[in-house]
């Protein structure tokens, strides 16, 4: 009789882990064909032009510079392609996953995944964590940050890190900054003499260096936080400014953070429980998040709008695993019918109106009552359930939401998809710089070698230090002067007389405009590639024989 | 409208983020200094602006102005979790917090509509306003330049410029309607100001209960300070209703005001006028008169002095230092008022253990230089009684005075420093002080301008005297006869040593200018003499008590005493040709804003103590008086604002958009696409002809006060070679070398638009600096047409609609891209 052999120990694992890598996974994934898929536009375009010209010496008020804009010009001076420093931005973005895995114990280990998952589909983020603007690092520093505020205590020497990434870091940082300022005020908890001394030489050498524009030149002290702030409400870095961008792109996150941020107040004051640092800390990065994306509505810059949704996530993350928990435990009953009789009416409206928007106007009597009827209906059975929740069974009151979480999800998955699978056809990035500014390039300089000098008109000095990058030096200016042979010229301009034009369409920038109307909109979530485009065309014009 | 809401939300936003450190600093006023936080929010937000936009860690735009208000706003909130009262404080306050919020939002709307009905930057020196404005706003670096003397720092008080710039900027305001919302902002502030001041000290006079003439006092500071203007108005206004009957007039010096008809001869003394056609006299400006109390008499062809209250200036509309400077002020006395009410010695250590004070006082009182360098010569001596007398209580007067100083002297260095890149730019005309021997101010005038504050004021003494009439220590009243006769005694040997100026050359010598006054003068001199005895000898005998009236007496004795000096003295400026006439003009004004204090709660002490059935017999004679006093704001707001028949909007350059629309598109475009260090040339102000032998000619010289000239700087903060040539001179002093420059580089900007080949021009811009010319209707009109260089011939068009061209100077720049 043998004995009997030990139980072999089976290796587990747990939903959560796989949870955990498949969100990771998706989070990689989403970003990766980014790296060389979306064309250099908007944001991206001006700081790789800074980039360019810190590369090769010149002063440039493009060049701001943040850490990642320096490694970015070191990175030109073996290639010209943009990927090496967008492979860069996405090494430091792809640790945000490590930061908020650390920040579980935090935000609850549902918080916290939802959390990554949300930033995993939020666009800005995608797109602003793996282009090349200057900005690239900063989603995860601050989110490295809030875990060294709140999830753990770094070594007095960390601080200098930290006080140092911040400091040549972007603006992203700041909410959370000014968020650990109010933290500690009202935790009255100050550094130790060690933290702030490490803190203080790190702020130092970051000012240092970024005051030396890391060697490339010296123009007084610049703080590049606080340059990038600034500039975002001067410069044209997106075609859509920041109100449309946020209609287009980040409505759900936006209002559910918002959403979120409100219950967890009104939680703390029906609750009398005191707040966490981690929550104190999310809704104050929230609090300034929101002001600063508020104020620069109507301006064009993407790094309000992805500071907002950033602390959106943060906060909605919780909130979401809060009511995803409620829901588990939910009676579903015949709530659930109600629910997909909803739906199925929403879903009714929307064929009618998809139809509508293909077509670029609205139907017949027949048609909209088709439509006005199932919306209707379909409000009304999601305020019938909301009011018998509410009047029953109180805790499962977010069952009502699941139609506004379904149609938010939507909205930001046509968002995610459309950044980052076909950033081409979006407006986000833009303008762009298309693969004919190159080309511009090439036909030009390929005629100044048989023919003479080139110039370009000087409305281009922005525009073109990217796409013409590595060329032989060119003069800008506003005629064309007697010894050029060779003119880039505005196609609506006159033609400069004694030159005849190259044959060829010449598109030198390319913006896709916003949806113009309800109908342009609803057909746009439908077909990504239904917006019209603005093209700044040029003429390349020869010296006639 | 929507300009509006984001202008008047900025500025609560602001204020509301200031509210920790009011709390602090006036723990002790009944709303916790809720009405004084807009201006004390501004003021430390612009002070910080400055110096870290000098210190180059901001960036220029509306950013840095956004960067500003957060950093202020970060440093308040770790103020606030560590005030353990704060929720307490604001509990306590929540009502004078709400009255101060709907007092200055109620003045801001209201200022702000009446201001769209006459929104126009045209006249006076509005001009040179927005100028310092946009300047602010526009200038790459800190400190700003001066957009009519390129290449050169601004040199003018202009903290007040930069305080409504952050308003502006923050809230991407149209720099033309940011300064009328300024001016709104101001008006509101000084309001909330006023009334939380004078309900703090109402309060303390008349204790915890008294909430009824605590309102009515704070009520009344506000109209007297806002709304209040000379007694001349009520004459202007029954002459325009046909009842000026001549010797009437005369009687009261009003003789100037008599209505003589159309075509009235020589002999009338007054104006020839006809009476009015509506409720309201409605001839062309005439508040303006009230500005100026030497047209009250017989007509003078110049008036010497200016004698402005804040009424009248918020009526009139300029964006002057003197104007913005007013809720500055008040925050200042408002300072001084709680550190004497405060308990406990004040040293230096109390700088360790109340750093935050430290930076207030020394921002508030740097303040007041950067925004009215006169206000700090007036105020800042009250801060150093108000320290005193607090340490006064518990130590010797050796003590007293040796902690007063060491108190008082790291807020001084600290405000220096802060400050101290204004002041190395900042050098106006100045001459020292000289002796007024001139005719002196009519006693009828004295009482139609300051009467009715003095009066309010003078009757509160009584009312603080009834108390200690029997038991006057001899002391103060002595230390008070001393102080008010040394004026004179000082006056003496500037008029013996003949350093005297008068308008008129009466002559030199001690004779002369003894005899020189009138007799209606020296009358003048008594009743300011006597005035200021008693309110001195009040406020040394009460504060000695540590008698809550003591501070209002303070205010009284002050402002008495700023008229009181103008009487003797005078300080040299760039207007010396009418000696005396900004001596006047700034003291007086200050004098009105104490005095209108003082006198709100001088006024409602005498009815509070007067027994209940008597109270109708006191309150009609001072509801008469302050009734008179309101006529001006009354009868000539409807003036101002043309009846409130067009509601034209708050850009103050629509009027440029409507007579000359691509002159204001060119501005719009300028503040698009030109770059902020451009250097644009605008025709030099000067009007030139063509000589018999075909050369050009000058025919007239420039001038200021010209709304149609030096355009571009003032509309838009860019550089131009050379503006308002008068005003530089005012502005940095009439060195010989400065005038030199002057006309120097007016010569170069009309060798620009005369010369005949286009290497001049080119070598006359490069000269100047310039890569923008500008040909307009103005330039066409100063120039010859034929002399006038063909520019698009050789430099690029950017801007051209209709007559308006603006041309680059051509500039072929090398790419370098390897």
């Amino acid at each position: 009789m043998s004995a009997a052999a030990p139980a072999r120990r089976v290796p587990t694992v747990s939903v959560a882990a796989i949870a955990w890598v498949l969100v990771v996974v998706l989070f990689i994934l989403l970003r990766v064909g980014v790296v060389w898929r979306a064309p250099v536009g908007g944001a991206e375009l001006a700081h790789l032009a800074g980039a360019w010209q810190a590369r090769i010496g010149m002063e440039d008020d493009r060049y701001v510079p943040t850490l990642y804009q320096a490694v970015t010009a070191l990175t030109l001076n073996w290639t010209e392609s943009e990927e090496p420093a967008r492979a860069l931005a996405l090494a430091g973005t792809a640790t945000i996953p490590l930061a908020l895995f650390l920040l579980r114990r935090k935000l609850g280990e549902g918080g916290a995944l939802l959390a990554l998952l949300l930033l995993a589909l939020d666009p800005a983020s995608i797109l602003l964590g793996v282009t090349a603007t200057a900005a690239a690092w900063d989603a995860a520093i601050a989110i490295w940050l809030v875990v060294a505020l709140v999830a753990s205590r770094p070594p007095p020497w960390g601080w200098l890190l930290i006080a140092f990434l911040v400091t040549t870091g972007g603006p992203l940082t700041l909410p959370v900054v000014l968020a650990g300022v109010v933290l500690g005020a009202i935790r009255g908890s100050r550094p130790g003499p060690g933290a702030l001394a490490w803190g203080a030489a790190g702020a130092a050498l970051g000012l240092l260096l970024t005051s030396l524009q890391f060697g490339v030149g010296t123009d007084g002290l610049r703080i590049a936080p606080f340059a990038l702030f600034a500039a975002g409400f001067d410069e044209p870095w997106s075609t859509l400014n920041v109100a449309q961008l946020a209609a287009h792109y980040e409505l759900p996150l936006l209002v559910g953070g918002a959403a979120a941020g409100v219950w967890l107040v009104v939680h703390f004051r029906a609750t009398n429980r005191a707040p966490t640092p981690a929550e104190t800390l999310s809704l104050a990065m929230a609090g300034l998040a929101i002001a600063w994306f508020l104020v620069a509505l109507p301006t064009t810059s993407p790094f309000p709008l992805a500071a907002a949704t950033l602390s959106s996530c943060l906060l909605l993350g919780p909130a979401l695993a809060r009511a995803a928990s409620f829901l588990m435990t939910a009676q579903w009953g015949r709530h659930v019918y109600l629910l997909l009789f909803a739906l199925g009416l929403a879903a009714v409206a929307l064929f009618v109106l998809s139809d509508w928007a293909r077509e670029g106007r609205i139907g017949g009597l027949d048609e909209r009552v088709m439509v006005a009827v199932p919306v209707f209906l379909a409000l009304l059975a999601v305020s019938l359930l909301a009011l018998a929740l509410l009047s029953t069974q109180r805790e499962e009151f977010p069952i009502a939401f699941l139609p506004v979480l379904a149609a938010g999800g939507l909205l930001l998955l046509a968002g995610t998809s459309g950044v980052s699978l076909s950033a081409a056809g979006e407006p986000l990035p833009g303008p762009i710089t298309p693969a004919s500014a190159r080309a511009i390039r090439d036909v030009a300089f390929d005629a100044t070698a048989s023919r003479g000098p080139l110039v370009v008109h000087q409305r281009y000095r922005e525009e073109l230090t990217w796409p013409f990058r590595g060329s032989p030096t060119f003069p800008l200016a506003g005629h064309v002067p007697p010894e050029a042979a060779v003119a880039i010229w505005p196609a609506a301009a006159p033609p400069p007389e004694g030159f005849v034009a190259l044959e060829g369409r010449w598109v030198l920038k390319r913006s896709i405009r916003a949806p113009d109307g309800f109908l342009d909109l609803v057909y746009w979530f439908a077909e990504r590639n239904s917006l019209d485009e603005d093209l700044e065309l040029v003429v390349i014009y020869v010296r006639s024989p | 409208m929507t300009e509006a809401l984001a202008f008047w939300g900025v500025a609560i936003v602001i204020a509301a983020l200031a509210l920790p450190l009011a709390f602090r600093l006036f723990a002790r006023f009944p709303d916790a200094g809720a009405g004084l936080s807009f201006t004390l929010g501004l003021t430390l937000v612009a002070a910080g602006y400055f110096v870290l936009r000098y210190l180059g860690a901001l960036p220029a735009g509306r950013g840095g102005f956004l960067l500003a208000i957060g950093l202020f706003g970060v440093a308040m909130v770790i103020l606030a979790v560590r005030d353990r009262r704060i929720l307490a404080t604001l509990r306590r306050s929540l009502p004078g917090l709400t009255v101060s919020v709907a007092l200055f939002s109620a003045l801001f709307f209201g200022y702000a509509f009446f201001r769209a009905h006459v929104p126009d930057i045209a006249h006076t020196e509005q001009p040179m306003d927005l100028l310092y404005l946009n300047a602010m706003l526009v200038s790459p670096d800190y400190p700003p330049h001066d957009p009519w003397f390129a290449g050169k720092d601004a040199s003018y008080h202009y903290g007040g410029y930069l305080q409504a710039a952050v308003l502006t900027g923050a809230s991407d305001v149209w720099p033309a309607s940011g300064y009328n919302l300024a001016l709104a902002a101001f008006f509101a502030s000084t309001g909330a100001a006023a009334f939380s001041l004078c309900a703090a000290l109402a309060r303390w006079l008349f204790g915890r209960r008294a909430h009824r003439w605590v309102t009515l006092a704070a009520t009344g500071a506000v109209l007297l300070l806002l709304f209040a203007g000379p007694l001349a108005s009520v004459f202007e206004f029954a002459a325009a209703h046909g009842a000026d009957h001549e010797g009437v007039y005369a009687a009261f010096g009003a003789e100037g005001l008599v209505r003589c008809g159309a075509g009235a001869g020589e002999s009338c003394t007054g104006q020839p006028l006809d009476p009015t056609n509506r409720w309201y006299p409605d001839d062309h400006w005439v508040w303006w008169r009230m500005s100026r109390m030497a047209y009250w008499g017989p007509q003078p062809s110049y008036p010497f002095t200016v004698t402005e209250v804040p009424a009248f200036s918020f009526l009139l509309g300029d964006l002057h230092p003197h104007v913005m400077s007013i809720p500055g002020v008040l925050l200042a006395l408002a300072v001084c008022a709680a550190l004497w009410r405060g308990r406990g010695r004040l040293d230096w250590h109390e700088h360790r253990r109340r750093p935050w004070l430290l930076v207030a006082v020394a921002v508030v009182f740097g303040s007041l230089a950067f925004v009215n360098v006169w206000d700090v010569i007036a105020f800042s001596p009250l801060l150093a009684l108000a320290v005193f007398a607090r340490n006064r209580r518990t130590r010797s007067f050796g003590e007293s005075i040796g902690d007063t100083v060491s108190w008082l002297l790291p807020p001084a260095l600290l405000s220096i420093a802060l400050f101290a890149p204004w002041w190395s730019d900042f050098s106006p005309q100045r001459g020292g002080i000289y002796g007024y021997s001139g005719q002196g101010t009519r006693i009828e005038h004295v009482l139609l301008m300051w009467g009715v504050p003095i009066v309010f004021a003078l009757a509160g003494l009584w009312w603080g005297m009834k108390s200690w009439r029997r038991n006057v220590p001899g002391a103060p009243v002595f230390v008070a006869l001393v102080l008010t006769l040394l004026p004179f005694l000082l006056w003496l040997p500037f008029a013996a040593f003949e350093r005297t100026a008068a308008p008129f050359d009466v002559g030199d010598g001690l004779l002369v200018s003894f005899g020189a006054r009138t007799a209606g003068a020296w009358v003048t001199l008594v009743f300011y003499a006597a005035a200021f005895w008693l309110l001195a000898s009040a406020t040394f005998i009460l504060g000695r008590r540590s008698h809550p009236a003591a501070p209002v007496a303070a205010l009284a004795a002050l402002g008495v005493f700023l008229l009181y000096g103008t009487e003797f003295f005078l300080l040299r400026d760039a207007l010396f040709f009418l000696p005396r006439l900004n001596t006047v003009f700034k003291l007086s004004y200050q004098g009105w804003i104490v005095l209108s204090l003082a006198g709100a709660i001088g006024g409602v002490a005498v009815l509070r103590a007067a027994a209940p059935g008597w109270r109708p017999i006191v309150a009609a004679p001072l509801a008469i008086l302050l009734g008179s006093t309101l006529v001006f704001a009354v009868t000539n707001t409807p003036n101002r604002a043309g009846d409130f028949a067009v509601l034209v909007g708050l850009d103050g350059l629509r009027y440029v958009e409507r007579h000359d629309p691509a002159e204001y598109n060119l501005v719009r475009w300028l503040n698009d696409n030109v770059e902020r260090d451009a250097i644009v040339v605008e025709s030099s102000g000067r009007l030139w002809g063509r000589g018999d032998d075909g050369r050009p000619v000058l025919r007239e010289g420039a001038t200021s006060y010209n709304s149609a000239v030096s355009r571009v700087g003032y509309r838009t903060g860019l550089q131009t070679p050379i503006g308002w040539p008068g005003h530089e001179t005012t502005w940095r002093g009439n060195a010989p070398e400065l005038v030199a420059e002057l006309v120097q580089r007016q010569d170069l900007v009309d060798r620009v638009y005369t010369a005949s080949t286009s290497r001049e021009v080119l070598a006359a811009l490069d000269e100047l600096g310039a890569t923008y010319v500008l040909l307009g209707n103005l330039e066409r009109s100063h120039y010859p047409a034929d002399l006038i260089p063909a520019f698009e011939t050789f430099l690029d068009t950017v801007f051209s609609q209709g007559a308006v061209a603006l041309y680059r100077v051509p500039s072929v720049e090398e790419v370098v891209t390897q």
